[in-house]
């Protein structure tokens, strides 16, 4: 080649400049190791109030850096990978599905919180030797838009058993639970009610009910189901006990005093999240400090309008719009930890093959 | 020569370090001889195998047959308008996938809404307008004077297309086939939203693997598989690309539309550009449709605010600024890289070894990029991933081959004589860019710029697992605000995309206006 190539360096050398200096002017001191600052690694709708983070640092004098993405499988697949060097100092949002897997990698370093006392019991139940602190929690329920299924005559399902009843032929709509997270609850919720042996069983008489799987909660809700923005063919969709309160917030009538959404009740998975500090963070004295906050009561307080889901402190006070559209279900399912974490790979395959092949 | 070399070197060792570099740390934790044997033994995988191929291919050629009519309306004939209906079509390019499926299922028939055909007619409405750039750039360069002897020989029309013009265009033709097939066989938000459930890509299964299982060794496996499948299309497109460029002029001979010809090419022009607008056109009805019923600006006013509860910390708004931030120093060391990467490749240096290393970031799945990047930069003297210049960086190497796609061409169509002889008179190796192949490279360079800054505007996939602090960008902000119930979030997310779409358009208008005018 006898042309050179030399002709180019300038505009190296300016791209070069201009990328260099836009970056430098916004370089963060991620990871630094002073405690003044706690680094909080999260799932991506990890999204609480600015002023409730800002309450915090003037508490204690610490600053929050978030850092979010991904959903909780890959947030937790994320921190194994990184658990030498990690992304910051606390994990949020680890939940029972993922649970048994990020603790038995090692990715926690145990944690008391003073705090934990104000913590119902039931959930603290869940974890032995302190690894997390239980933060919040959710439910995922069959929702129905109500005024469809009065419109068809047919009263609203009750439980798991009913969808494979007729009348509910080709009505329902679910989250492939490869691809969604609410999907997958979904499918444990089956295991819970019909066990080992029977919730197979029970996909197949879905199936031949006309079970409709989409791949995530955003086209399930926004396209397919009839209460939805798309106003689609389904009355019938797998959500969770706190979309009727997110559909009236966001909906065309903050101020509704009737929600077109009911849950039913007795379908509600149970999904327990976490927080914990990272066996090596940097900055494990701030990491406790943010877990002491997260469980006390002005945190608490505005998990369930600004990520709608609910409390874990006993005698936290719930919003108007949830205690007066939301469920709690009073005896949600639940699968073990670690049976979950054993089984869920085997029970995807296992759940394609019978609803997909 | 040792400048060039450097220059070179540059290029590569960027390549190598932000691309080969995290995908060999990643691969390193888990391939094994025994993890790729499975991906062909197994059977789903060999069936996902076969669909990622299928779709690839059905798309690709879907494309380029859609682009053809386009490309030979703005190739062959001068009319105004032209450059703004060119930058229309590629307006599709960026838009989130989100947006595409929205738009999928309300303009297929039922039926046809979900499945091989629903992911084909997406492919194409997203690739087609890039089709039309390059073979319509090919076709204006070609010599009309062999279609006219043709014609005076009697020649019918078509056998004056299929014999004489075909062969001809079938370089450019299939440059572009090569990158829309690579882009169509990593294709990941799509095909996740338009696939049925039972269907499944080679990308999507990395991603699953990867995200939901951290099986690493099928996610390395199915990596490595599609790199080989990539860098073949890649290498074979190339190849085909360097043969007969020579044959092309370096002046665009268009002619005003004769009225003979006037029926058809409004015919043209108003198929392909509703094809590529009425998905966007229903996309900013929506958005402007209000919660109470009727049409109105609600949604874009509500941008500002900080919704609490959307699934986003910030405004909505701050998406757009944070996007731009981060999609120009990208945009400029993309087109930077890109245009070392056409000049070596464009000149033929390296071989196919220099253009698989240079289209390696089109290879590479977004999840292995992302998932790498974040194992290899966490240790001094690279820790780097929290550092804010690494996004720019990451979306600078996925746009680069786009860049280097556009002016690889032009490259390709300089004659190495001019240079010589300005560097004999004694000019120096700077001005001898500077006045002799700027001006002749300025136009493809600019429209490449154009395209890397659209490309990183709505990189999704990379993005969101480099997610620092406050990087929330538009297609993240997008895809959260759909994620919640409510019409209220949907309109916003809608509105955004309406912005990102006009954001893409306007980008890739100016670029080329630049273009022109320094011509």
């Amino acid at each position: 080649m006898r042309i050179s190539i030399k002709p180019l360096f300038p505009i190296v050398m300016i791209g070069g400049l201009i990328a260099g200096t836009t970056a430098c002017a916004s370089d963060t001191q991620a990871g630094t190791g002073n405690n003044k600052t706690v680094t909080v690694v999260a799932y991506d709708s990890f999204t609480p109030s600015k002023e409730v983070l800002a309450a915090f640092t003037k508490q204690s004098g610490i600053a929050v850096k978030l850092i979010t993405g991904g959903d909780t499988g890959e947030l937790v697949n994320k921190a194994i990978l990184t658990r030498d060097d990690p992304l910051g100092d606390v994990l949020y949002g680890v939940d029972s599905s993922f649970f048994s897997r990020a603790v038995s990698e090692g990715l926690f370093e145990p944690y008391q919180s003073a705090a934990a006392g104000g913590i119902n019991p039931a959930f603290t139940a869940l974890v032995p030797g302190h690894q997390v602190t239980p933060v919040d929690y959710g439910d995922v329920c069959i929702n129905y838009d109500k005024a469809v299924l009065v419109a068809k005559g047919i009263a609203a399902p009750e439980s798991l058993a009913d969808l494979a009843k007729p009348e509910y032929r080709n009505l329902l709509v679910v989250e492939n639970p490869a691809t969604s997270s609410p999907g997958l609850a979904f499918m444990m919720a089956s295991v819970a009610t019909f066990g080992d042996n029977g919730w197979a069983g029970y996909w197949k008489k879905l199936r031949a009910n006309g079970v409709k799987v989409v791949s995530g909660w955003d086209e399930a809700w926004n396209t397919e189901f009839s209460a939805g923005e798309g106003k689609g063919a389904r009355p019938i969709v797998v959500s969770y006990a706190s979309s009727p309160p997110a559909a009236v917030l966001y909906g065309p009538d903050p101020k509704a005093t009737e929600t077109p959404i009911g849950v039913a009740a007795a379908t509600c998975f149970r999904q327990v999240e976490f927080v914990g500090v990272l066996r090596k963070a940097k900055n494990k004295k701030a990491a406790r400090a943010f877990i002491d906050f997260a469980i006390g009561q002005q945190f608490q307080e505005d998990l369930p309008l600004s990520m709608f889901v609910f409390p874990v402190r006993t005698n936290t006070k719930l919003p108007e719009l949830f205690t007066k559209f939301a469920v709690v279900p009073a005896s949600p399912l639940t699968v073990p930890a670690q049976k979950i974490s054993q089984n869920r790979e085997r029970w995807i395959d296992e759940w394609t093959t019978t609803v997909l092949s | 020569m040792v400048a060039s070399a450097g220059a070179v070197s540059m290029a590569l060792g960027v390549v190598a370090l932000f691309v080969a570099w995290p995908v060999l740390r990643i691969l390193s934790r888990g391939l094994s001889a025994h993890a790729v044997g499975h991906v062909f033994t197994d059977g789903r995988l060999r069936a996902i195998l076969g669909f990622t191929l299928l779709q690839a291919v059905l798309s690709t050629v879907g494309a380029v047959a859609v682009a053809m009519p386009a490309a030979w309306l703005v190739g062959r004939h001068q009319f105004r308008g032209r450059r703004l209906l060119m930058a229309v079509w590629v307006g599709p390019f960026t838009l989130p996938t989100v947006v595409v499926g929205l738009a999928a299922r309300q303009l297929l028939p039922e039926g046809l809404r979900r499945g091989l055909f629903a992911i084909v007619c997406a492919h194409i409405f997203f690739n087609v307008g890039i089709a039309v750039r390059t073979i319509g750039s090919a076709w204006s360069r070609l010599d009309p004077r062999p279609e006219e002897a043709a014609a005076t020989l009697g020649a019918t029309p078509w056998q004056v297309f299929r014999l004489v013009t075909l062969p001809r265009l079938a370089p450019a033709m299939a440059a572009v086939a090569g990158l829309i097939a690579a882009l169509c066989l990593t294709s990941f938000g799509v095909v996740l939203l338009l696939a049925t459930p039972r269907q499944s890509t080679v990308e999507v299964e990395i991603w699953r693997q990867t995200t939901q299982f951290l099986r690493l060794d099928r996610a390395g496996a199915l990596a490595m598989v599609q790199l080989v499948l990539v860098s073949a299309a890649l290498v074979l497109t190339s190849r085909s690309h360097m043969r007969t460029d020579l044959r092309q002029r370096a002046v665009e001979t268009r002619r005003r539309l004769r009225s003979s010809a006037r029926p058809v090419a409004i015919l043209v022009g108003a198929a392909t550009t509703a094809l590529t607008v009425v998905p966007m056109m229903l996309l900013m009805e929506r958005s402007l449709r209000s919660a109470q019923g009727g049409h109105g600006m609600q949604a874009y006013r509500s941008l500002a605010q900080v919704t609490r509860g959307s699934g986003l910390v910030d405004s909505p708004a701050t998406s757009v600024a944070m996007s731009i931030r981060i999609a120009i120093p990208a945009a400029i060391l993309a087109t930077v890289l890109g245009v070392l990467a056409a000049l070596v490749v464009g000149r033929g240096i390296g071989g196919p070894v220099m253009a698989a290393a240079f289209g390696l970031p089109l290879a590479v799945s977004a999840v292995t990029l992302g998932f790498g990047f974040l194992i290899a930069f966490a240790r001094a003297p690279v820790a780097w991933r929290s550092k804010s210049w690494i996004l720019p960086i990451l979306q600078a190497v996925v746009a680069m081959p786009f860049v280097q796609r556009m002016v690889e061409p032009a490259v390709r169509r300089m004659d190495p004589r001019l240079a010589e002889v300005a560097a004999t008179l004694g000019v120096s190796p700077l001005a001898v860019w500077r006045r002799v192949q700027l001006p002749i490279l300025a136009r493809p360079i600019l429209s490449g710029a154009g395209i890397a800054f659209a490309v990183a505007l709505g990189e999704f996939g990379a993005t969101t697992f480099l997610a620092r602090p406050g990087t929330v960008t538009m297609p993240v902000a997008i895809a959260r605000l759909a994620g919640r119930p409510g019409a209220v979030l949907a309109a916003q997310s809608l509105a955004l995309a309406v912005i990102l779409g006009a954001l893409t358009i306007m980008v890739t208008v100016m670029a080329d206006l630049a273009g022109r005018e320094s011509h």
